[in-house]
Order: structure tokens, then C-alpha cells, then sequence
């Protein structure tokens, strides 16, 4: 190789890796501003709040070093592992019950009925309501004396005196549930909806063909076509209500007696009312871990669903 | 030397001009800016519980609005926040570095807010003499280490608000033993139109899991002779939660509930609903403060000369006792205000204000030269005047007690349901109270 080519060859690999740290300078560029947003927005807060659980603080003097004490007290604390019980089963009752209310709504908004769209705005109000009413109209509705439901049953002869809705424990949780229900179901009934608009007509004209019930339709087309929709949906839902406050705060403060204290709650009482903000900040990092966990499963089943 | 002399007439002309015109301008804002105006232009921020009730709210808004009147230039900008929800608001406030330039303040926020340095210390502030016309009872509760955090407003001293109407017609008297309570109670509970359906009950119990009913409960255990929280003899924090005397408010509660005198959904009856009930007589007493007189009559106008109050029965060798449940003020040491907030809470606490809170609301002022006033000592609220005579505790001045306070509302409402006996749940709650004690004490 002359000396001309030498240089040349040279220069030729100047300019290439030049232009190469360039480019990646100008990707490192382009990438900032999310990796800023993505830092102030969540890495930050996630790694402040691991920091305070391992401190004994009031936010402001306080400030004390206790490492994972909060950690190993409350996984042995039998309060806080019953208000997870409860966060899960009040969790699981109101996904499961959301599925089942929606999915039927969406079959029956896609046949092709007359005034569906007027039907579906009517079904998407408890959804476009703030949950403070939601929970209000219904703690007036449940309320024993001048509640609306006692009125009825009463005059319809169901009930002959007044019915204290929220005084036992069973009843309690099942009308937050109930209530959960009726707020969060009409956010899976558009999902499923959505879903089955996506579902190519030719199939269900086959099977017709093929002699397939409606039934069996449903079965083997509509909720095979759904489950992509099912799996994103079943996590955005789980991580939703199972961290859910306000609704079960406004009804029954956690009440009576703690039958209602779900997590959120527990949190929320460690941290503004016994003003244990490392505890309270534990219990938000041990959720989180839980809500991790459950979206890497449900992940893991859309990607082998999709493989 | 003609010019130098008319350029000195000139100026002298205009410099009596500029000067009289600034006499004539001081002599006529001086006429119209009452001499209490703070100099202060702007928006002086309030942080209010009372703000959020009603009639109270109304008077403390038409009293701001007499002085933004008077005082042109201040603005009152009212944030509201519900009672029960303060401390929980003053200190997210406190954390995010945003504590308004005043503030609601109880005997308990006042040594929360004192142990994070929130307050302006009012003794300096006010001066001696000004704090020497508070009642001491009432400042006491606000001074911490001799110095006052918080400037009382009024007190509402725990004690049986009941309808004279309705005890009349049962021919019963307000009770003075804890049984004679459960028996007044039954005597109340009445179908007062014969539909076979009970429609007035004996006591408006406030069996909500909030500061409302841990209140009240905390009073009755006092009168059975418990003490949440306080030092012992060797001046250690000790607890009485699992005491006879704390069993015994537990078996009140249940018995109640049990013998049907409570109006159903008492979980749900918060003080506003109990308050109600009181007012249009479905409920014949309630273990409250003076200032329901005021939401009673909003509720039901007629009622009004059918309230009255009576002290809290106590067992035997158990003084009556009651709380002050106080409130007032107290001025951010941050606030760039501070002249134009303490202008300002001197003439919420002047007299005529006093005695407009305390004549819609029945609240008890905290100054003296409005409690010597006849309109205090009025037929429905002379029973907690006296109450608030008698023998009075105040909650330990200790920035954790809120995590003691917080233990009783799930005791009562846990005694009520049934599911653990009051042994159990009294064992539990100490044992969680001790544990906060081994904690912070």
C-alpha cells in the first residue's frame, strides 16, 4: 500500500468513525429528553421512596437510619398480611366480576342492536364518573335510614326493618365490591368490544357453514380472538384495583373494624395518620414488587401466547 | 438674582404643595383605614376547618369580609379542610413546603406542627399583655415549654347534648351513671307514629372510624377512669387501653348497639349525620360539644329552646371530666405576612366576633372579656359551660399521640360487631399501643 493510499484509507476510516461517534452523540441526543422524563418521572420517585423505607422519618427533621427493619416487621405483621388478604380478594372479586359484566355487555352491543351507540354511552357513564361521586352516590343509596335500596326493599315488602348494609364484615366487603364493579366494568366492556370488532367476520360465516351454534362460536372464535386483548386487560385491571383506595376510603374508611382495610389504606393510615412514612414507604415497595410479579406472569403468558 | 429668587419660590410653592397634599392624603386614608389595617397589600392565606361547616362557616366568612371590608388592601383567601382530615393536611403541607400563613390548629396539631418547627411562637408575637386576656385554660393547651403555638379561638367541651322535648316526654332526666345511660337510652327508643317502625332512638352514637368518634369514645373511657396514653408514676408513657375502665367504654359502646337505642348504620353515622339526627329528633342525645347546638338548628330550626346540655356520667371515684376540644389559630414562622396575620387574628378574637361565633354557633370563646358576657352562659349551652368548668384533661403533648388516638375507633367498632370478646380486642390494641410507646416514648 502507497503512502497516498495509506492516507487515504486512513482518512476514509477518520471520516467513518467520525460520522459513527456522531451518530451515536446525536442518539444519545435524540434519547435524552425521554431518558430525562423516564428518570424524573420514575426512576427518581421509585428510588426516593426505597430510600425512605429504610428510614425512620418525619420527612422534614427526622431522619434515621434503620435499614430493612420495616421490611422484616412487616412481612411477620399478621395486620398488614391480612390487609394484603383482603386487597387480593377485594382485587380478584371485582377483575373476575368486571369480566364477566363487560364481556356480556360487549356480546350483546355486537349484534348489530338499534340504538347501540346510544346504549354504549349510557353503559360508559359509570366509567366517565369521578370515583368520589361514585362512592358518595352509593354510600347515600346503601345508607340504612335514608338510603334509597332500604326504601324499596322496604316498600316492595323484601325487608321489614332497616338493613344496616355495611355493619358486618361480609357485607361490607361485597359492597365495595359491588360497587368497584359497577365503576370499573364499562373500561373492559369497550376492550372487549373493540376486540371483537377486530375479529374478521369470515370466520363466524365458516363456521355457520360448518354448523357451529352460537354457543360454540362464542367458544371457539370470539374467546380464543379476545385473549390477546384479555391478557393486557386482566393486568392494566389487577394493577388498578388492587392498589384501589378511594372508593372503599369514601365507603367505609376500611371499616367496620378493619374488614375493608385494604392495602392502600393500611398505607395511607401508616403515613398520614401515624406518620410513619418509612413504614408506609415499605409497604408501597413490597406492593410494588407484588405488582411486578404479576405483570411479568401475565407478560410471559402473552408472549407464549403469541409464540 | 431675580431668577435664583423666583426658582426659589417655585420650588418652595411646590414642595408646600407636595407636603400638604400628602397631609391631606394621609389625613383621608387615616379616616377610612381603621388603625388594626395591617400595611400589608396582598393575599393572606387561611387554612380553615370551620370554614367547610355550616352556619360556622358562614360566620367566619362574613367576620373575613368585615375586615377585608375594613382593610381594603388584605385580601382572606380560606382554604377548607374537614376537621377530621387537618393533621393529615397540615402535614402534607408541611412536607411539600407549603403551609398557608395561617392555620386551624388543635391541641394536637399544635405539637405536631411544633415538633416539625411549623408555628410562629405567639407569646412574642402578641405580646404578654394581649395573651394575658386569653382564659388560661385554654392557652395551656396550646403552650409548649412555656411558649404558645397556637392562639385559641373557642372551645367545645364534651358533654350529653339532649332534646329536652323528647326527655320530657319520656319522663326521663339526663343520666347520671353509665347504667342509668343505657336505661335513658332504651326509654328513648320509641315508633313515635305507631307504624310498627321505630323511628326515634336514644343516642346518636358516632361510630365512624375517624378523629370524630375516637374522640368522643376517648372522653367516655376517661369518665370510666382510662387513660389512653400517659406518664406513670416514674414518669414513663404508659398505656391503659386493656383496663377495666377501657373494657368498660368498649361494653357501652356494644351494649347500646345491642339493646337496639342506636340508630342503625352507626358505622356509618359520622358527627354531621349524628348532628342531624339530634335536630330532628331521631335521636334524643349525643356525647358532643356545644357547637352541634348551631348544625342541629340549621338542620331543624324548631328545635331551637329544645337542646340543652348535661356532663358526661363518670363511675364512681371518677371526677366528670371532659375535653376542651379547642381550636384557633396559629401563624406559619414562614409566613412574609406575619404582620397582617397577627392584624388579623386579633380581630377575629375581638370581642364582638367572639360573641357572633358563639351566638350562631355556641362555640365557647376563648378570651375573657367575651366568656363574662350573659350571651355565653345561654339556656342550651350553659351544660357544657359548666362541663367545660369541671375537671378538664388535655391529650398528652406528644407529636405520636395521633398513633394511640387512631387505636380506639377499630376497638369500638370490632366490640360492636361481635367477632373477638372485648377482652380480646382491649389485649390487642394495648399491645399495639405499647409497641408504639417502646417506639417513640
Amino acid at each position: 500500500m502507497s503512502l497516498f493510499q495509506h492516507a487515504k484509507f486512513s482518512s476514509g476510516g477518520n471520516m467513518k468513525s467520525a460520522f459513527k461517534k456522531r451518530e451515536s452523540r446525536s442518539g444519545y441526543f435524540f434519547t435524552l429528553p425521554t431518558l430525562l422524563i423516564v428518570f424524573s418521572l420514575i426512576i427518581y420517585p421509585l428510588g426516593y421512596a426505597i430510600f425512605i423505607s429504610t428510614q425512620k422519618t418525619n420527612l422534614i427533621s427526622e431522619w434515621e437510619f434503620v435499614g430493612a427493619r420495616y421490611y422484616t416487621e412487616l412481612l411477620t405483621d399478621a395486620e398488614f398480611l391480612n390487609s394484603l388478604k383482603i386487597s387480593l380478594t377485594f382485587a380478584f372479586f371485582v377483575v373476575v366480576g368486571n369480566f364477566v359484566v363487560g364481556l356480556l355487555l360487549a356480546v350483546i352491543l355486537n349484534q348489530n342492536l338499534k340504538f347501540a351507540t346510544f346504549f354504549k354511552i349510557i353503559l360508559m357513564l359509570p366509567w366517565l364518573l369521578p370515583e368520589v361521586v361514585v362512592a358518595l352516590i352509593w354510600k347515600w343509596l346503601f345508607n340504612p335510614t335514608y338510603g334509597l335500596i332500604n326504601y324499596i326493599l322496604n316498600t316492595i315488602g323484601l325487608i321489614d326493618s332497616d338493613v344496616s348494609w355495611f355493619d358486618s364484615s361480609t357485607s361490607a366487603l361485597s359492597g365495595v365490591i359491588f360497587v368497584a364493579i359497577w365503576k370499573g366494568y364499562p373500561i373492559v366492556m369497550i376492550m372487549m368490544l373493540a376486540g371483537m370488532k377486530n375479529i374478521p367476520a369470515e370466520r363466524y360465516e365458516a363456521a355457520a357453514i360448518d354448523g357451529a351454534t352460537r354457543i360454540k362460536q362464542f367458544r371457539h372464535i370470539t374467546l380464543p380472538g379476545l385473549r390477546p386483548i384479555f391478557l393486557v386487560t386482566c393486568i392494566l385491571e389487577t394493577a388498578w384495583w388492587f392498589k384501589h383506595f378511594t372508593v372503599i376510603w369514601l365507603m367505609t374508611s376500611g371499616g367496620p373494624a378493619g374488614a375493608t382495610k385494604v392495602v392502600s389504606i393500611d398505607i395511607y393510615q401508616q403515613a398520614f395518620g401515624n406518620f410513619n412514612f418509612g413504614k408506609a414507604a415499605a409497604e408501597s415497595v413490597i406492593i410494588l414488587s407484588i405488582l411486578l410479579a404479576a405483570s411479568y406472569f401475565y407478560s410471559r403468558a402473552i408472549r407464549d401466547d403469541n409464540e | 438674582m431675580r431668577a435664583t429668587k423666583r426658582k426659589f419660590i417655585a420650588v418652595a410653592s411646590a414642595t408646600l404643595v407636595a407636603v400638604s397634599g400628602t397631609i391631606s392624603l394621609n389625613s383621608a386614608s387615616a379616616a377610612i383605614t381603621p388603625s388594626f389595617c395591617p400595611r400589608f397589600t396582598g393575599t393572606l392565606t387561611v387554612l380553615s376547618t370551620v370554614i367547610l361547616e355550616k352556619p360556622d362557616g358562614l360566620v367566619e366568612q362574613e367576620i373575613a369580609d368585615k375586615f377585608m371590608k375594613a382593610c381594603p388592601k388584605t385580601k382572606i383567601k380560606f382554604i377548607g379542610v374537614p376537621a377530621n382530615d387537618l393533621v393529615t393536611k397540615l402535614t402534607a403541607m408541611a412536607i411539600g413546603g407549603n403551609v398557608p400563613d395561617m392555620y386551624a390548629s388543635d391541641a394536637v396539631n399544635t405539637v405536631k406542627m411544633q415538633a416539625l418547627g411549623i408555628p410562629l411562637e405567639l407569646r412574642a408575637a402578641l405580646g404578654q399583655d394581649y395573651i394575658d386576656g386569653f382564659a388560661k385554660e385554654n392557652v395551656g393547651e396550646m403552650t409548649i415549654g412555656g411558649k404558645i403555638y397556637s392562639a385559641p379561638w373557642f372551645s367545645i367541651p364534651t358533654a350529653i347534648l339532649y332534646r329536652t322535648d323528647l326527655f320530657a316526654k319520656a319522663g326521663v332526666k339526663p343520666p347520671k351513671t353509665f347504667e342509668e345511660f343505657i336505661t335513658v337510652c332504651k326509654a328513648l327508643t320509641k315508633d313515635t307514629d305507631g307504624d310498627g317502625k321505630i323511628d326515634q332512638y336514644g343516642w346518636a352514637m358516632v361510630g365512624t372510624d375517624n378523629g370524630s368518634g375516637q374522640g368522643r369514645f376517648n372522653t367516655i373511657a376517661r369518665n370510666m377512669g382510662a387513660v389512653d396514653v400517659g406518664k406513670d408514676s416514674s414518669g414513663k408513657w404508659v398505656t391503659q387501653i386493656d383496663s377495666p375502665g377501657w373494657k368498660a367504654a368498649l361494653k357501652l359502646y356494644k351494649d347500646a348497639v345491642d339493646v337496639g337505642c342506636v340508630p342503625p348504620g352507626q358505622f356509618q353515622t359520622g358527627y354531621p349525620e349524628a348532628s342531624v339526627q339530634i335536630g330532628k329528633g331521631q335521636a334524643a342525645m349525643m356525647i358532643t360539644g356545644p357547637h352541634t347546638i348551631g348544625v342541629a338548628l340549621t338542620a331543624n330550626p324548631a328545635a331551637k329552646g329544645k337542646l340543652a346540655g348535661a356532663p358526661i356520667p363518670s363511675v364512681s371515684g371518677v371526677p366528670a371530666t371532659t375535653s376542651l376540644n379547642q381550636s384557633g389559630y396559629a401563624i406559619a414562622r414562614k409566613s412574609t405576612h406575619r404582620a397582617a396575620a397577627i392584624a388579623y387574628l386579633k380581630f377575629l378574637l375581638n370581642k364582638e366576633n367572639q360573641l357572633r361565633i358563639n351566638d350562631v354557633t355556641y362555640r365557647i370563646p376563648s378570651r375573657l372579656d367575651a366568656q363574662a358576657d350573659p350571651q355565653v352562659n345561654s339556656e342550651m349551652s350553659l351544660g357544657f359551660v359548666k362541663a367545660g368548668e369541671g375537671k378538664v384533661f388535655s391529650n398528652p403533648q406528644i407529636p405520636w399521640y395521633n398513633s394511640i388516638a387512631t387505636l380506639s375507633s377499630p376497638a369500638y367498632q370490632a366490640a360492636i360487631k361481635g367477632d373477638k370478646t372485648i377482652d380480646q380486642i382491649a389485649k390487642e390494641q394495648a399491645e399495639k399501643a405499647r409497641k408504639v410507646i417502646a417506639d417513640n416514648g
